[in-house]
């Protein structure tokens, strides 16, 4: 990626490219019509100046260098610790400075840093699929009710017989859910279901 | 009846067609003895104007083709719609209008 430092003689000969850029700043050009930072139409300064060349990133770079594109050079730093500052002309390259982050920065790096690694995107996992799981649940206890298979009393009855023990699926806890279903006692319809969350639960757990 | 002023009539019987097939550094694009241009670069070129009509306007037509780049003549970047893509095949329409004062329009293309 090359970038070039503006000036009144480049903004003038090529509106296109400059328009956005005050004199002094330094442009990235990039959009249609360009490639690597380097325009592909360009009236050149140094190049056939006061002509227009198109292909211009065609031609060499000691005439793109003659012209300002210099390559952006990004240093090598330590994300905990360290961020880029302002893009800067450095003898024969654009390049960036290294700055020190403050305590807050590097805490929220820390802390983003945690929240994207393996156990954050495995917990993730297991609540999406426990709600999952839930939902299903719930939704099998109301079709019962609305199929007339069970009363709505029935049903209230069974959501509030497995609350406790379901309720930790919400936040993806599976052995939790499967302790608590086994520790639970009722009568038969109930302890058939109970069985029957048991093992789609410890099946989840065991293909996991 | 008055006598036509002969210099002013176009007579158009055929474009007269150029070809290079080399074409690389510098190159002269002749308005005066053709209107279509069949060019293959070979390597970065800078082209020039001669033979520019001295009254009137004239439109040529260049095909042009080869993935290197090409400098046009003063004047052509005022009005220009389109660039070059050496890649394909390129089709530059130029006019020349020989005005009060004398203008470019030039329209550049790829037609396949």
């Amino acid at each position: 990626m090359k970038a070039i430092t503006t000036t009144l003689e480049l903004k003038n000969s090529n509106p296109d490219w400059f328009k956005s850029y005050a004199i002094g700043s330094i442009a990235k050009i990039s959009g249609a019509y360009t490639t690597n930072g380097l325009p592909k139409y360009f009236n050149s300064l140094t190049y056939n100046s006061g002509r227009r060349t198109d292909a211009y990133h065609k031609l060499s770079n000691a005439i793109h260098e003659a012209d300002g594109f210099y390559d952006i050079v990004t240093p090598s730093f330590d994300q905990a610790t360290e961020k880029l500052g302002a893009l800067y002309f450095d003898v024969d390259k654009f390049t960036y400075p290294i700055v020190v982050k403050t305590q807050e920065e590097q805490d929220a790096y820390t802390q983003q840093q945690e929240d994207n690694d393996n156990a954050s995107t495995f917990f993730g996992q297991r609540k999406s699929d426990g709600e999952i799981y839930l939902d299903r649940f719930n939704a099998y206890v109301y079709r019962q009710a609305v199929n007339n298979e069970i009363t709505k009393a029935q049903a209230i009855a069974g959501l509030e017989f497995f609350y406790d023990a379901l309720h930790p699926l919400k936040m993806g806890y599976f052995e939790l859910s499967v302790n608590k279903l086994t520790a639970l006692s009722g009568n038969a319809q109930l302890t058939t279901l109970k069985n029957k969350l048991i093992t789609e639960l410890q099946n989840y757990l065991d293909n996991e | 009846m008055s006598r036509a002023n002969t210099n002013k009539i176009k007579v158009v019987t055929k474009d007269r067609l150029e070809e290079d097939a080399t074409v690389t550094t510098t190159k002269n694009i002749d308005w005066a003895n053709y209107e279509t241009f069949k060019y293959t670069l070979t390597g970065a070129c800078t082209f020039s104007d001669i033979g520019l009509p001295s009254e009137g306007s004239k439109v040529i037509s260049i095909y042009m083709t080869g993935d290197f780049a090409p400098t046009y003549p003063t004047g052509w970047d005022v009005n220009v719609t389109g660039v070059y893509d050496g890649t394909v095949n390129n089709l530059l329409v130029c006019e020349y209008v020989k005005s009060g004062t004398a203008f470019y329009k030039l329209e550049i293309s790829q037609p396949d």
